[in-house]
């Protein structure tokens, strides 16, 4: 997959058709140290394996939290985490577990936000990179998050892999099962736009890299 | 000694009663419930003087206390004394008006909140909830659909009925409420044991109504603590009824009291004593509930407090830790088929053994003091300071063993062995839970590193302990968590009472022998994918007896008619050893079956319901059974059970089932059969009997067997 | 609160699924032969479990290349019976 180059700050990524977006974009960010701040299992080894790349285990360090009141905790315990060689922070499903009645809305919507602009804070102050997602949740839980967010990139999950679209961003091909399914963008670049004179190639389906 | 406990508006009234006495009361007006909130001394300073203009908030004071078990010395915290019944009150508004004005979330933490008022008072008074010796109960029994009608004349005392009259008359009503006014002014009982706490209102008011002096307190009137409600708990949906109070006695609702069940009397005044929760709590509460009342009692004892959120999250961890500490209990793959000559040996109590032998808490897991490496193939410390869960458990450990052995010498069938086995019963239930809690979110003492912690040491465990077996020449055939099944490999394998030896003196953890099977048979899976992991049957050696698990004979949703015909074909089998003699057998149960002949009482389905009526959107039996349900004016909750037979399955409409308690004698006998030919499947499968083959063999046999079965 | 990772067993059965369409155009004795060499995997999936290597497709690769082994050794062991009764047969 290719993705656009990760900018410090918190960015929000939305993922109009499900969930998944925010674990492949950080399995390519390609990141020394990760600091990933897990709910509802995102952080299934096997999600973040998908190409069978062990080598994206190294690096990541996970602490999970079950209650709204102790994600909040480990999003403040994050920023002590943080080493000089943190470069990427990541929160899926940020929204999740303040849905569930743990608390009164009122205690948990403030929780929330709170969360969302200390992730904010984190990223401004350190400037890494950090990465949220919120599926599932509320429009209202969504938009704080957008809120609090230096910018926003969509993710989609298509037959031949995910679909980055971000500012100033053309992806030129789907990472898919160790192959890149080429776009139109791609062979654009590569020979030209359609009526010059393209290169004969054998059939430009795909290419294998590796 | 005090037995009941009700706090209202003005104080907390205590009853107590002295062996052979009358019972007393005594309001106390001077108790006051405190919160504790721990925070930076600045903003704990403006909490103060914030709450000192609340009327709610009686006094402050300062405190020294453990804010968490992992703390190595207690710090100054802010006690706050609120008026009686406010404590949850005062807490929410600091959370949601004082802190959001001046702090970050989580700034000022609150513990000391959400504690039964009753068990907070005996906690923080010193008053013991243990009654005499000599507490005095009544039962009082109405079937479903009669409460349902509000019909008194159904009512039972002590299992005999109040009332001879078959009529429903007013007089009849009246009869009823006077006779058991007699018997309450006559037995003058502490605890009311009913059939369900709607009797409360039913019996109070029909009273009130009929002008017939009867209450079932010990002063008149009663009290509704809470409405029923539907709940979420481990994922599973459940239905708690309404809640009702009368003065001087406590009520146990036994259609609400999972411990009743398991343990009745005896067993429920055994955890009064570990939880101090009071009885009327107790028996309403669930085992997660009594274990938390257990584990906060002793930290009242060390003065540690109880978190009101579960605010504190696990550490920061390499991803590979994580992949490798994120494993269950092992399993092995059961070897489908029959088996003979078996021996079923446990690890008792594996799990809160395990937490005692290796120090296992929530504080000493991954403690901040060591660096060592005490768990297998995680890589945690584990500190070597006495563990908080460990204390707490050890004493249930060993008063259990104690009962165990009381019991082996009380002789069979005495009135002291009933009351060992339900004492021993309710503990064991507390020794089940006590894991699965260390991984419950809302756990009030639990750490999910510690459950990772267990969880290793049982792996290492078992795969011991079958490298151990395999060389003393057994061959292992299943094995799930805390038990393996192995038969003899060789021709003369070392005795399996030398191998437990060994083996518990390895791990520091008991291995028993359980049980000698002549056979065992590890069911496959319906879609024939492997075997079932906790589908077995066993017949105990030198003994009649089936030890069953898994199968439709103990599945709590099969109908008596399925059950006893499944165990009968086990039987047959185990007499026999030919699946054909089975399939004959089978032949008889279906051909009884059509024709007509099987008690339509021992068809009743039981299915707990998971949603209400409106929340169904398929025409389901279940969906059948409720609207019949509603017809009568019952209303079934989520968790609730609904009891019926199929008498047509093959429409959608209520004519599809009739309820349990409806008149009626026709059933389906299509749908029964299905049943039964499933049932039959998971004793015949095991043998490689598939349903075609069943069916073949019936076609061929039946010419020459008809004359058996008709 | 359950694990973050979905059990080995719950991959396998998911795995197998997967392979839906190569199974259904195989001709019926190799439709069988392929369903045998799932039941075999599964026989191993305690194992497999327990190790749990990221990599859950070669822990599959791996089961069925030892029932391969097992079936290889029970076929030696059997044709070492049949030879020896042969021997026996001839020495008569
Ligand atoms: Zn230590």
């Amino acid at each position: 997959m290719e993705t656009p180059p990760l900018e410090p700050g918190l960015t929000f990524v939305a993922q109009p058709d499900g969930r998944g977006g925010v674990a492949a974009l950080a399995r390519h960010a390609d990141a020394t140290e990760t600091l990933w701040v897990d709910t509802r299992g995102a952080a299934s080894t096997y999600a973040l394996t998908a190409d069978a790349d062990r080598s994206v285990l190294r690096g990541l360090r996970v602490a999970r939290a079950f209650t709204a009141h102790q994600h909040h905790a480990l999003v403040r315990r994050a920023v002590d985490a943080a080493t000089a060689r943190t470069d990427l922070v990541v929160a899926p499903n940020l929204a999740a577990l303040y849905e569930a009645a743990d608390g009164p809305d009122t205690e948990l919507d403030r929780l929330y936000a709170a969360t969302c602009s200390l992730l904010a804070a984190l990223g401004e102050s350190t400037g890494v990179p950090v990465l949220a997602g919120a599926p599932d949740a509320t429009d209202a839980h969504r938009e704080t998050l957008r809120e609090a967010a230096a910018r926003e990139v969509t993710c989609r999950p298509t037959d031949f892999g995910y679909a980055v679209d971000a500012p100033g961003f053309t992806q030129s091909g789907y990472w898919g099962g160790g192959w890149w399914q080429t776009t139109i963008p791609y062979w654009v670049a590569v020979c030209g736009a359609v009526g010059t004179s393209a290169p004969a190639t054998a059939d430009p389906v795909a290419v294998a890299v590796e | 000694m005090a037995f009941a406990f009700d706090v209202t508006g003005d104080g907390v009234r205590v009853w107590r009663r002295a062996p052979g006495g009358d019972a007393t009361v005594r309001t106390d007006r001077e108790f006051r419930p405190s919160l504790y909130a721990a925070g930076p001394d600045a903003a704990l300073a403006t909490l103060d003087e914030r709450l000192a203009r609340d009327p709610k908030v009686e006094a402050t004071g300062v405190a020294s206390r453990f804010t968490s078990l992992r703390d190595d010395a207690p710090r100054d915290v802010l006690r706050v004394d609120t008026a009686p019944g406010a404590v949850r009150q005062v807490a929410r508004e600091i959370r949601c008006i004082h802190e959001p004005d001046r702090w970050a979330p989580g700034t000022v933490r609150l513990y000391n909140v959400d504690l039964d008022p009753t068990a907070r008072y005996c906690l923080a008074t010193g008053t013991s909830p243990v009654p005499d010796a000599d507490l005095r109960s009544l039962s009082l029994s109405l079937p479903t659909a009669a409460l349902a009608d509000g019909d008194l004349t159904a009512l039972t005392c002590e299992g005999a009925p109040l009332a001879t009259d078959l009529e429903r008359t007013d007089a009849a009503e009246r009869r009823v409420l006077r006779a058991l006014a007699d018997r309450l002014a006559a037995a003058d009982p502490d605890v009311l044991v009913l059939s369900s706490a709607d009797l409360v209102p039913l019996l109070s008011d029909r009273a009130d109504d009929m002008g017939v002096d009867c209450s079932l307190g010990r002063e008149p009137g009663y009290r509704k603590l809470a409405g029923a409600n539907t709940y979420q708990s481990y994922g599973r949906v459940g239905h708690s009824p309404a809640r009702y109070a009368v003065p001087g006695r406590a009520i146990v609702d036994r259609s609400n009291s999972f411990l009743w069940d398991e343990g009745g009397l005896p067993g429920l005044l055994d955890l009064v004593e570990r939880s101090w929760l009071p009885l009327q709590v107790l028996s309403r509460a669930s085992i997660g509930t009594v274990f938390t009342g257990i584990q906060i009692r002793e930290a009242f004892e060390r003065d540690v407090l109880v978190p009101w959120r579960a605010w504190e999250p696990e550490a920061f961890k390499d991803a590979r830790t994580l992949h490798d500490a994120d494993r269950g209990g092992f399993t092995f793959e059961p070897a489908v088929g029959v088996h003979e000559d078996v021996v079923e040996v446990d690890f008792a109590s594996l799990y809160p053994r395990i937490m005692c032998e290796y120090n296992l808490s929530p504080e000493t897991v991954r403690c901040d003091c060591h660096d060592t490496d005490d768990v297998p193939g995680l890589g945690y410390s584990v500190c070597d300071d006495p563990g908080f869960v460990p204390s707490v458990l050890q004493p249930i450990l060993d008063d259990r063993a104690d009962l165990k052995a009381r019991l082996a010498d009380a002789g069979p069938d005495s009135a002291e062995t009933a009351r060992l086995e339900a004492r021993s019963g309710a503990l064991k239930w507390i020794l089940v839970t006590c894991f699965g809690y260390q991984g419950y979110r809302n756990s009030k003492f639990g750490r999910i590193e510690c459950h990772e912690a267990i969880n290793a040491h049982a792996r290492e465990i078992l795969l011991d302990a079958k490298d151990a077996l395999e060389t003393g020449g057994w061959r292992v055939l299943h094995g799930i968590v805390d038990s393996l099944w192995v038969t003899p490999r060789v021709e003369d394998p070392t005795p399996i009472e030398a191998l437990c030896e060994r083996i518990s003196a390895d791990a520091g953890i008991p291995l028993e022998r359980e049980d000698d099977f002549a056979w065992v048979s590890f069911v496959p899976r319906q879609d024939g994918r492997g075997g079932s992991l906790t589908s077995y049957v066993g017949k105990v050696a030198d003994r009649d007896e089936f030890k069953i698990r898994g199968l439709a004979a103990r599945r709590r949703s099969t109908c008596g008619f399925v059950a006893a015909a499944q165990r009968d074909l086990l039987r047959t089998f185990d007499a026999r050893r030919d699946p054909g003699a089975v399939c004959d057998r089978l032949a008889r149960h279906v051909a009884r079956l059509e024709a007509g002949r099987v008690d339509p009482a021992d068809l009743v389905v039981r299915t707990r319901i998971s949603k209400s009526l409106d929340g169904y959107d398929r025409r389901s039996r279940t969906v059948a059974a409720l609207e019949r349900y509603r017809d009568h004016g019952i209303e079934r909750h989520p968790g609730q059970d609904v009891r019926y037979v199929v008498v047509d399955d093959t429409v959608r409409s209520r004519e599809r089932v009739r309820l349990a308690f409806e008149a009626g004698d026709d059933y389906d006998a299509t749908f029964y059969r299905e049943r039964l030919a499933r049932a039959a499947g998971e004793v015949l499968s095991p043998l490689g009997w598939d349903r075609d083959r069943v069916r073949g063999y019936l076609r061929d046999t039946r010419d020459t067997t008809l004359g058996a079965f008709e | 609160m359950g694990r973050t990772n979905p059990t080995y067993r719950d991959f396998l059965a998911d795995y197998e699924g997967r392979w839906r369409d190569f199974r259904r155009a195989l001709r019926h004795e190799a439709g069988e032969d392929f369903d045998r060499l799932f039941a075999r995997a599964r026989r191993h999936a305690d194992a497999a479990g327990y190790a749990n290597d990221p990599d859950r497709e070669l822990l599959v690769v791996v089961s069925m290349l030892l029932a391969h082994e097992t079936e290889l050794r029970r076929l030696r062991e059997r044709v070492e019976t049949l030879e020896a009764a042969a021997e026996n047969d001839d020495g008569a």
